[in-house]
């Protein structure tokens, strides 16, 4: 089912158009420069505890303003002689990379999963560099207990070795030159070296003497599995372009958070990667794989930040206000946005699918939280077009970003205004009381209490943006119920979406804000950010021109495909800037 | 009470310890001296002003007194838990937090400076952040290593792991912030879930048993010999680091080489007629863990377990911000914003309530420590407890933090006291949060006394010196002779 159409077929040009219920038409699509604004000079201003007046759109850059463009004219030449994108050289897996390539590497080899230690998301995405960069015992230890759970049990599996070259254990040497060929090829995503291979033969024939052949070839995946060439991509550094084999895992760590695959080991022995046309064939079969929609899921897990509803601040709710909050709604709070999420990457994969497809995938838990009834368990149902539209209303964000009492028109805005507009906002300035926010009078509304507490001179400057974004998350307690009252009186939702080029037009509720957003070139300017980004395993440099230039072309292509995710990832891969050296 | 009973009185029904086998620590038969042990405590945020500290009679503007003569109410309302174990523990009174005076600038937070430097004595690094989800500028990243991890590195040799850190928290780092770091000042996770910590304690899961047959007879059994083989195996990883880390930038390099070092030292446990981490009296310890459900009680038991069994030898522990049911409120209370940050009466009482807890916590550890056996004393003579509050107060000050210490007697601690610390040293030069014009000593000094204890010869950690306000130099060396 598809709610949203796609751009050009809506416009006739380029942008997508959200389904409006009757609302007033949103505006056209702006000019392509404010989207370069809104990345590379918006972020510039942050809340200085200056209330300022804005300037038509965010930090006074209004969109398609042409003073805007000139700090990266130079982008108006010709993409094929840019490449020169800063691609990293040493990039551990995260662990869900991990995962996915012991589980690719020993297909159908049962093995324990380890857990390893939690990333530092210090802001970002788990696979960025900073994140990924410590290393400690814990993390050691392990990869030696994958090594425990897995290398004996495939040192004896038949179809494994057969795969790697060795059908008959019993020719040895046929077996051994095959195993340390084919495995080392895909445990390092690399053809070995001949000195490679013949310290990998000596390792097997020599603990084959003293042991057996399966110990030998045991002994090797435990050598393999802790390496770094298997625990990190790494690149050759100074070169003006990656290698085959490094654009391989570059192609297949973006779109399947995962080792290549034969097909794409085998183009790149065939030196097929290098070509955008040899690369594009390779993502559009990729992202047919479903491979593509976890992974595509698993972006959004760590965007929307998923996880962020069980941290103490937002998991402990009032027992007297939601004693809904149980366990088991919690559960099933987080399975229905992952089944939503991922029914988006199974359709069009829009950006405005993503804020305003109203299906959602329901046990007996959500069907009485959404007020909906349930046909079955997990079953499909669409939520009342008044009350929900997209992730934004759906439990898991509005619960994520609920305190224990209320859900926060702050925390609510300030995700919006930076996660998904990209804008920043400076902190709470140290020792300020807000204490207030969790003992309000009990005759005053959510909306009127954040009014009065942030109405002070030196919060204004932060709030009047914040807190118009926020307050049209009004219909929604902290654990993402809908309610139309607050203390006998009906709920204002009004607001609008600040740090947009809809700012001006207001909104009546999240549902209007999710429509604003999907139509928003500047949330779609956004979105293509973060995925350059989780490509690039590192924020975006503000003064980098070649990020600017490679950013705002996949801006352009995402904007004028509909917002379609699938082709953002095929323009990703076939921008000159992909197959670049590492620095 | 001997060594194993003591166990006994851990047990909660069915949730609890029991050490199965233990012995004391011997070689070759012949009693040896136990090995020193350090723990350190740290909790979120900080009592009110003053209303930790005790008056013990004839103590003047500094010195120290006798506390184990006290009674129950003179230890204040906040420390009175402590009373049970006054003749186990020193409270210390005017020490400041040095390193977070110094680094502190306008823009910080508190928060965020301390927990990048109470462990620590080198500047926070500027240049790669800590990077929040609100202002980058917040939760800077530590210098260099934290005191336990240096401390662990140093002395863990003997253990089968060199230090571990726990926490009982949820949320990004399983606390509020990180708060224990590497020698790169890479924050290092701490583990929350106490079963996992006990299997990695014990080898259970994550790392290998000792070999039964002993360091010195060869292996007789498959599984024996392919074990040992891993030690080649680990080997030839190694070079694969030692050829790819000079190719790479500085900071990749120091992290390649830290995963390096730690492959290195996993290898060493499956060499060949090596010996694996952990003295024979490892072989001898076989307990048995269960969670209570209270997760700091099993992380203390943990730690009771792990240092009988000379499973590891610094252990550092970080417990989680309160809930309001835990002090007298609900816990929908913000106990962040609403009690720690407050000043009005009820948020007074409540972070009073809030250390008062944490005392009760505290003793009862140490009761843990001091039940077990060990040679003419307990497992407590020869370990260093270290309680450190975030803060020195719920407002975020950084003078005037109260430090709570126990054991060591057998590297001369003399607990049971009261100590006190002129505050006649210059200010450095932080704004909010300590603007008194003079402060006790540097927590840094009682850092190396901790080294001391754990047979480091260091005069100093990190900065040896601070530039006070007035222009003088302020001393950063040496340890507190007042306590040791």
């Amino acid at each position: 089912m598809k709610t949203t159409r796609s751009l050009a077929a809506a416009l006739g040009g380029s942008g997508p158009r959200p389904s409006t219920r009757g609302r007033p038409a949103l505006r056209a699509p702006a000019a392509r420069t404010s989207a370069l604004c809104s990345l590379f000079l918006g972020t510039l201003t942050a809340c200085t505890g200056v209330l300022e007046t804005p300037t038509g759109g965010p930090n006074g850059c209004p969109p398609g303003d042409p003073s805007c463009a000139p700090a990266h004219a130079s982008c108006e030449g010709d993409p094929s002689e840019a490449t020169a994108l800063a691609q990293h050289p040493l990039r551990r897996l995260s662990e869900t990379e991990y995962h996915n390539t012991i589980r690719d590497l020993f297909q159908g080899v049962p093995y324990d999963e380890t857990e390893l230690v939690p990333a530092l998301t210090a802001g970002g995405f788990e696979n960025f560099v900073a994140n990924t960069r410590a290393v400690s015992d814990r993390d050691v230890e392990a990869f030696n207990v994958t090594v425990d759970s897995v290398a004996a049990r495939a040192s004896t599996d038949a179809a494994f070795l057969a795969r790697h070259g060795c059908d008959d254990p019993a020719q040895q040497s046929a077996c051994i030159d095959g195993f340390v060929r084919q495995f080392g090829l895909r445990a390092f995503r690399r053809p070995l070296t001949s000195d490679e291979e013949a310290v990998y033969r000596a390792l097997i024939e020599e603990t084959a003497a003293t042991i057996d052949l399966a110990a030998g070839i045991e002994t090797m995946i435990a050598s393999l599995l802790m390496s770094p060439e298997l625990l990190y991509r790494v690149e050759r550094r100074g070169q003006d372009a990656a290698g085959p084999y490094e654009v391989a895992s570059r192609l297949s760590y973006l779109i399947w958070q995962s080792m290549p695959d034969d097909a794409l080991f085998a183009a790149a022995a065939a030196d097929e990667l290098s070509t955008p046309e040899e690369r594009e064939a390779q993502a559009r079969r990729m992202l047919s794989d479903a491979r593509a929609t976890e992974a595509i899921v698993d972006f959004h897990r760590q965007w929307f930040r998923f996880s962020r509803m069980d941290e103490d601040k937002y998991a402990a709710k009032s027992p007297t206000r939601f004693p809904e909050w149980t366990t088991e709604l919690r559960a099933s709070v987080h399975e229905e946005v992952r089944r939503f999420v991922r029914h988006v990457a199974e359709e069009d994969t829009t950006l405005a699918r993503l804020y305003t497809d109203r299906t959602a995938f329901v046990d007996q838990e959500m069907a009485d939280h959404y007020g909906v009834s349930a046909p079955g368990d997990w079953s499909e149902v669409e939520l009342p077009a008044s009350e929900r539209s997209g992730i934004l209303t759906r439990a898991n964000f509005l619960a994520g970003t609920g305190i224990a009492g209320h859900g926060s028109p702050v925390h609510r805005g300030i995700f919006v205004y930076e996660n998904l507009l990209c804008q920043h906002i400076g902190g709470v300035p140290d020792g300020v009381d807000t204490s207030a926010v969790n003992d309000p009078p009990p005759d005053q509304t959510t909306r009127e209490l954040y009014a009065e507490i942030t109405s002070p001179g030196a919060c204004r400057s932060c709030h009047a943006r914040v807190n118009p974004v926020g307050f049209s998350f009004e219909h929604y307690t902290s654990t993402g119920a809908y309610r139309t009252t607050e203390v006998g009186r009906d709920i204002d939702a009004t607001g609008a979406l600040v740090g947009s080029e809809f700012e001006s037009e207001g909104v009546s509720d999240a549902v209007e804000l999710s429509d604003q957003l999907a139509a928003s070139e500047m949330a779609h300017a956004c979105a293509s950010n973060k995925w350059v980004s989780y490509m690039l395993g590192r924020r975006l440099d503000e003064t980098s021109q070649d990020d600017a230039c490679y950013s705002s072309r996949i801006q352009q292509v995402f904007w004028e495909s509909g917002g379609d995710m699938r082709e953002l990832l095929v323009s990703l891969v076939t921008q000159p800037e992909f197959v670049g050296g590492a620095q | 009470m001997r060594r194993r009973d003591f166990v006994r009185s851990l047990a909660l029904g069915a949730a609890g310890v029991t050490l199965g086998s233990l012995r004391p620590f011997e070689a070759h038969g012949q009693p040896v001296a136990a090995p020193k042990r350090f723990v350190l405590w740290t909790t979120q945020h900080g009592p009110p002003r003053d209303t930790w500290k005790m008056s013990p009679p004839g103590l003047g503007a500094a010195g120290s007194a006798d506390i184990t003569g006290l009674d129950a109410a003179q230890f204040g309302r906040v420390l009175e838990p402590l009373h049970r174990v006054r003749d186990s523990v020193s409270v210390l009174e005017g020490l400041s937090m040095m390193s977070c005076m110094i680094d502190r600038t306008g823009s910080n937070n508190n928060h965020g400076i301390s927990w990048s430097n109470l462990l620590v004595n080198v500047p926070y690094n500027s240049t790669d952040p800590f990077v929040g989800t609100v202002a980058d500028n917040l939760h800077p990243r530590p210098g260099g290593a934290s005191i336990d991890y240096h401390i662990g590195q140093q002395t863990g040799g003997g253990a089968r792991l060199d230090s571990v850190m726990w926490s009982n928290g949820g949320g990004r780092f399983g606390s509020q912030f990180a708060f224990s770091s590497n020698d790169l000042g890479q924050w290092i996770v701490p583990n929350s879930n106490p079963t996992n910590a006990f299997n990695r304690l014990m080898g259970t899961g994550l790392l290998v048993p000792d070999d039964p047959m002993g360091p010195t007879d060869p292996p007789v059994t498959r599984e024996q010999l392919v074990r040992q083989a891993r030690f080649r195996a680990y080997n030839v990883a190694l070079t694969h680091f030692d050829r790819i880390a000079p190719q790479l930038g500085t900071a990749d390099q120091e992290s390649l080489i830290a995963h390096r070092n730690h492959l290195e030292r996993l290898g060493m446990r499956f060499r060949p007629g090596g010996t694996t981490p952990g003295p024979a009296s490892m072989a001898m310890c076989t307990p048995e863990f269960t969670t209570s459900g209270d997760t700091m009680d099993d992380f203390f038991r943990l730690t009771t377990i792990a240092l009988a069994c000379d499973a590891v030898r610094t252990v550092s522990i970080d417990a989680r911000q309160l809930r309001g049911s835990q002090i007298g409120g609900a816990d929908t209370d913000d106990v962040h914003q609403a009690f720690a940050h407050g000043t009005d009466a009820r948020a007074t009482m409540m972070m009073e309530n809030y250390y008062r807890f944490h005392a009760e916590e505290f003793a009862n550890f140490i009761e843990y420590l001091r039940g077990v056996p060990e040679g003419d004393g307990t497992l407590l003579d020869s370990t260093l407890v270290m309680w450190v509050p975030e803060l020195a107060t719920g407002t975020h000050m950084f003078d005037d933090a109260p430090t709570i210490i126990a054991g060591a007697g057998a590297s001369g601690f003399s607990p049971g006291r009261y100590i006190r610390f002129a505050r006649d040293i210059p200010n450095v030069g932080c704004g909010y949060g300590c603007q008194y014009g003079t402060v006790g000593p540097g927590r840094v000094h009682l850092f190396v006394n901790a080294m001391r204890h754990m047979g480091m010869s260091d005069n100093s950690f990190g900065r040896t010196s601070a530039t006070a306000n007035d222009g003088s130099t302020i001393d950063l060396t040496g340890p507190l002779s007042e306590v040791s």
